[in-house]
């Protein structure tokens, strides 16, 4: 299964929902025109330059979703207890779980298997901590950075929430997609499993361009 | 070189850093009691401790373990007194053909030092080592029995 | 051992398939339970028989001569000597015992281990040979202190005068009892009298060992100068090596060699139906670097002829034959054609039990060394006889030129019966010329098992007006399991005595029967597997039994005692009963299923209580058996040996399954083949042994037998379905954990409307 490809939006909205979806994004439009105008006092409509802006930040996020909702990257943010595995995002084998640190319960912690490298011979994967190549860094992302099931717009709205993200700006969150080499693990899995299929640079590029057109993230239908 | 601590010795191996810490420690240390069992980290049967934690040997590397202190299941008690986990596995008589039961013993020290009253669901979740004999209902038993032990001992 | 003679010799009594399975020569069929010390008077040790010796020093030693792997036989068999010697049993020495044919199982004049022989097999055999050697003892005693043999006792290694205090050790009449003649029929004790065995329960001898790391295993053995190999054999049944790229296998660390081996499964190779294997190992100094350098190689093969196989078409040959016309009449009794051509209220239904993998924790490996003409070995194996067999066959080494060592099993399960693990080690460590320890991957073990074969049975009976058979058709479609473990050339047709096992004979009497079997002849190897043929006929002949008593709402086990021949069938159906509360109120949404069978010399009855949701999600509460194995000799190693079985039971009923594609089996390790987690089972297990004093059965082996019919019972009775094809995951049963686990695309979906 491959969840890059599949358009996630048109996937998870039935097609009853298409006109609420539309009459929301130009609610959120036109809301942010009003918000606009009273910041910048310029006069009571918004550029197009502006909006075109943000329409392109949305669709770099929607690149960046495809990503993020890639089982090498969403099988470690689950939005519950259990960490997954394989494309077919399975629970983890072996009755594998979050544990109270995200890092697995005693005697079943995440790096009792999962090393600072990918295991050639066992197959299991692994990865480094960014100032230490000899200790692992597997681990799940925190419950409040749970991901599956989600759709775009929640996804969006968690990803920038900062009591939920950790206290992390947009910037800080270009920067683990960026370096953190959990997240760098994505695009060499090791043998058998399917990295992300746009190459890493790419990824940051778009990224970047994100977070220079304001890292906007769509709202939800009903906003 | 690579030096680290087994049961509380300081040891120098000369194996490739890559070499599963399991086969160091069984042909180069030699200390057999760590068993192999499927080389994937599935089984539990090659179940160590790295510092203070269950470690999959098979499918960790020699490297990982530089400077480190590993125990086995030869380490875990001081010659003549068994470790109450041990003595706890013997009067539930629980291993049958025995060779998963390092894994096993290994996996319910640490368990027990860090939650020493575990449910049943506890252990569900720590213990996922896997025994093809059949062994389960005497391990659930003697996890328990330890835990008393244990606490018997520190009374 | 080798060096003594036997001076005393029995007759044993020949099963009649032996004439036809290779296994007996001509002539008379001998076996030496009696070895008195051999010429060599100077040491200090004096063996008294094969299976027990008195040192001087009053050390007792007994010989345990079956292989441990878990069914706790080394502390029966010395149990059952140490009683009947009056042997103090904390200070006796146990040791493993060679070759010799003093260790043949007597009804197959073969030493193995399996079949859940070991009790029932030397029971008789060992308190005989204890006794002579404790009345010789006495004997000897007597003479000694010059008093009359009934003036003496024993107890705890020591011979007592009665009625004064004088006493003395053993060892102080080792030397002159061997100048004695054996008694003819030495006294045994009464049951009643024994004080280590019979209802009762034993600490096992290995178990301190196998909680602190020391029980040595065959993956343990290490001889000086040793080196390490690892093989690489042909994945596809009936392919070849079609070009070996050795890269640079010659420069990884620690190359010694590289091996190429033309028949690595010579225990099937030579036999019809069967392709030979071949082979690649490399030799290193240790495993890990054996293991790399193999991995540096590139093996290109051609599939050949199967390459098209898988678990489709394979069933799909199943389904053929099962409609086909080729068929062994293994029984016909009565007229049942008759009677069911002119019936009109039948019943019919069709089973199938899927592949597996036996799966021992440990994987296969040997040990070897060849010095001249001499070679030794040092392996987990439960065929020592068998290996010696395939060595000297093999190799052109004689019989006396051999050493097998049997270490503790990591699992046996029927596995180690075979030698091609054994037969490798050899092969290497002559062309080499060094010791050498051969050890398989896990993925090497799932690959290259002999496996337990899939089993299809059609079965269709015709009943009366109440609902009881009056005729039984059964159809059995098996390749033969018995086959690989066979020493001598010898190619069964039609059926074999092992996959007609509790579908020829049944704890019920019908007296129109009729058994037709197909002995398949497929690629994939099979043998024997923990419950032989018992497991998968069962399966189908208690289902089906339940069947028919659904049909006209009788209690399925009203139904089955009405139709047992033997009251320790009842017997056991009552205790059952009783034990697991099958006539009380049950608690709301439980629901219970019941098996019996009669298999190796026990009877037993078992009953599974689960609850069921619509979604499939099956949760079991408890397993209840009650089993008469005439006289249960150690009650917790009996009662582990049952709780464990169920296990194994329940991971063939539920979930485990050998798959083929491509022309190979498709599973590798144990996230493909699932065994059963700790975390999925933890029901009520409540075992009842009923004593009838009758012979000694086995009980290994008979803990699972009953497992799966009687959850399939239990399901139907909560859904009103049947499943007739294992494992159920294949229907979407699966157990709570499990489901916990499964791909979104197979998250179990509502499928009991009744519920």
């Amino acid at each position: 299964m491959n969840l890059f490809f599949k358009k996630t939006a048109s996937v998870k909205n039935p097609k009853w929902q298409r006109p609420v979806l539309l009459a929301a994004i130009c609610l959120v439009l036109l809301l942010s025109m009003v918000r606009c105008k009273s910041n910048n006092n310029n006069n009571g409509y918004v550029s197009i330059d502006k909006k075109s802006v943000k329409e392109e930040s949305l669709r770099h996020f929607e690149e960046i979703t495809k990503v993020l909702q890639h089982p090498r990257c969403i099988n470690c943010h689950p939005n519950d207890n259990y960490p997954r595995q394989g494309d077919d995002m399975h629970k983890h084998l072996f009755n594998v779980q979050r544990g109270p640190d995200d890092r697995g319960i005693t005697g079943m912690k995440c790096t009792s298997c999962h090393q600072a490298s990918n295991n050639l011979i066992s197959g299991v994967p692994g990865a480094p901590q960014p100032n230490d190549s000899l200790a692992s860094r597997w681990h799940l992302a925190p419950l409040s950075m749970g991901w599956i099931g989600l759709d775009d717009a929640e996804l969006g709205a968690r990803l920038l929430d900062k009591k939920q993200n950790g206290n992390m700006s947009p910037k800080d969150l270009v920067e683990h997609m960026t370096d953190d080499p959990l997240v760098l693990w994505a695009w060499d899995p090791g043998p058998g499993r399917e990295p992300i299929p746009i190459p890493h640079d790419e990824f940051v590029e778009i990224l970047e361009k994100w977070l220079e057109t304001g890292a906007e993230v769509p709202k939800k239908n009903k906003d | 070189m690579i030096k680290f601590k087994i049961n509380g010795t300081v040891t120098e191996v000369n194996d490739d850093p890559e070499t599963p810490l399991l086969w160091v420690i069984r042909d180069s240390v030699g200390l057999k009691g760590t068993k192999f069992g499927c080389g994937k980290a599935f089984c539990g049967a090659c179940s160590v401790h790295v510092e203070d934690q269950v470690v999959r040997s098979c499918s960790f590397p020699l490297k990982y373990a530089a400077g480190k202190s590993v125990t086995t299941i030869e380490g875990i008690s001081d010659g003549q007194e068994l470790h109450p986990v041990q003595k706890a596995w013997i009067e539930e008589q629980v291993p049958q053909c025995g060779y998963c039961q390092s894994g096993f013993i290994m996996s319910t020290v640490k368990l027990l030092e860090k939650n020493p009253n575990p449910s049943d669901e506890d252990i569900n979740n720590s213990i996922t080592n896997l025994c093809r004999c059949g062994t389960y209902s005497r391990v659930r038993k003697a996890v328990h029995k330890s835990a008393e032990l244990i606490k018997k001992e520190q009374n | 051992m080798k060096s003594n003679k036997k001076i005393n010799i029995t007759k044993v009594s020949r099963r009649s398939f032996l004439k036809t399975t290779g296994l007996a020569t001509g002539g008379l069929l001998l076996q030496g339970f009696y070895l008195p010390l051999g010429e060599d008077n100077s040491v200090a040790q004096i063996t008294l028989n094969a299976f027990v010796k008195i040192g001087k020093d009053n050390q007792v030693t007994l010989v345990s001569h079956q292989a441990e792997m878990g069914q706790g036989i080394r502390t029966t068999l010395p149990a059952i000597l140490a009683d009947e010697l009056d042997a103090d049993w904390t200070k006796v020495n146990i040791e493993r015992g060679l070759t010799d044919p003093a260790f043949q199982n007597p009804k197959f004049n073969f030493q193995f281990t399996g079949n859940a022989e070991s009790v029932r097999a030397f029971h008789d055999v060992l308190r005989m040979t204890a006794a002579t050697a404790r009345e010789m003892l006495k004997e000897a005693a007597a003479l000694e202190w010059k008093v009359s043999v009934d003036k003496l006792s024993t107890n705890n290694s020591y011979i007592f005068l009665k009625g004064t205090n004088k006493k003395a050790p053993y060892g102080d009449f080792v030397e002159r009892a061997n100048t004695l003649k054996p008694p003819k029929n030495p006294p045994l004790k009464k049951p009643s009298e024994w004080k280590l065995v019979g209802n009762k329960s034993l600490p096992r001898v290995d178990i301190p060992d196998k909680v602190t790391g020391r029980a040595e295993f065959g993956i343990d053995v290490e001889r000086p100068g040793m080196v390490y190999a690892v093989i690489e054999m042909c994945p596809y049944f009936g392919g070849k090596i079609k070009e070996i790229r050795e890269n640079n296998v010659r420069n990884m660390p620690g190359f010694i060699d590289l091996v190429r081996m033309p028949v690595a499964n010579p225990v099937v190779a030579y036999r019809p139906g069967f392709p030979k294997k071949e082979g690649v190992v490399v030799v290193a100094k240790s495993y890990w670097q054996a293991r790399k350098a193999l991995d540096s190689i590139t093996i290109i093969y051609d599939s050949g002829p199967n390459r098209k196989m898988d678990s489709d078409s394979l069933y799909g040959i199943y389904e053929k034959k099962m409609s086909g016309s080729e068929w062994f009449e293994t029984l016909n009794e009565g007229s049942s054609e008759t009677i069911l051509n002119a019936s009109k209220n039948t019943h019919e239904a069709q089973y199938y039990s899927a592949w597996q993998s036996h799966a021992t924790m440990e994987p296969m490996n040997a040990t070897a060394e060849v010095r001249g003409n001499k070679v030794e070995v040092w392996a987990p194996t439960q065929g020592q006889e068998m290996a010696e067999i395939l060595i000297s066959q093999e190799f052109g080494f004689a019989k006396e030129n051999i050493t097998i060592n049997r270490t503790y099993l990591g699992g046996g399960f029927g596995r180690r019966l075979l030698a091609d693990y054994i037969y490798q080690a050899v092969f290497v460590a002559q062309k080499i010329q060094k010791p050498v320890k051969l050890l398989w991957s896990r993925e090497d073990d799932m690959q290259h098992d002999f496996y337990r074969p899939g089993v299809m049975q059609s079965i269709k009976a015709s009943l009366n007006k109440e609902g009881y058979p009056t005729a039984l058709d059964l159809k059995l479609i098996s390749p033969s399991v018995i086959q690989a473990a066979t020493a001598i050339a010898y190619v069964f047709e039609g059926e074999d005595f092992s996959i007609i096992e509790g579908a020829k004979e049944t704890p019920y009497h019908f007296p129109n029967y009729r058994m037709r079997t197909h002995l398949l002849r497929i690629p994939p190897p099979a043998s024997v597997w923990r419950t032989t043929g018992y497991g998968p006929n069962v399966f189908a002949v208690e289902c089906f039994i339940d069947e028919l008593a659904s049909k006209k709402k009788i209690d399925p086990i009203t139904y089955r005692k009405k139709l047992v021949v033997e009251k320790r069938s009842k017997t056991v159906l009552d205790v059952v009963a009783k034990a697991s509360n099958w006539y009380g109120p049950k608690k709301k949404g439980h629901y219970h299923g019941v098996a019996i069978t009669h298999s190796f010399e026990s009877f037993v009855a078992q009953v599974v209580e689960i609850s069921i949701d619509s979604y499939g999600i099956l949760d079991i509460h408890q397993i209840t058996t009650a089993i008469d194995c005439g006289t249960v000799l150690d009650v917790g190693i009996s009662k582990a040996s049952i709780e464990s079985g169920i296990v194994w039971g329940l991971t063939a009923a539920l979930t485990s399954e050998i798959n083929f594609k491509d022309g190979r089996t498709a599973e590798s390790n144990f996230n493909d083949y699932t065994i059963l987690a700790m975390a999925e089972f933890n029901p009520k297990i409540e075992t009842v042994f009923v004593n009838s004093g009758e012979k000694i059965g086995g009980i290994a082996e008979s803990g699972p037998i009953c497992t799966a019919p009687a959850l399939c019972n239990a399901i139907f009775a909560a859904t009103g379905e049947r499943f007739r094809n294992l494992p159920l995951k294949k229907h979407g049963i699966y157990t709570r954990y499990y489901s916990e686990f499964l791909p979104i695309s197979q998250k179990p979906i509502k499928k009991f409307t009744a519920l």
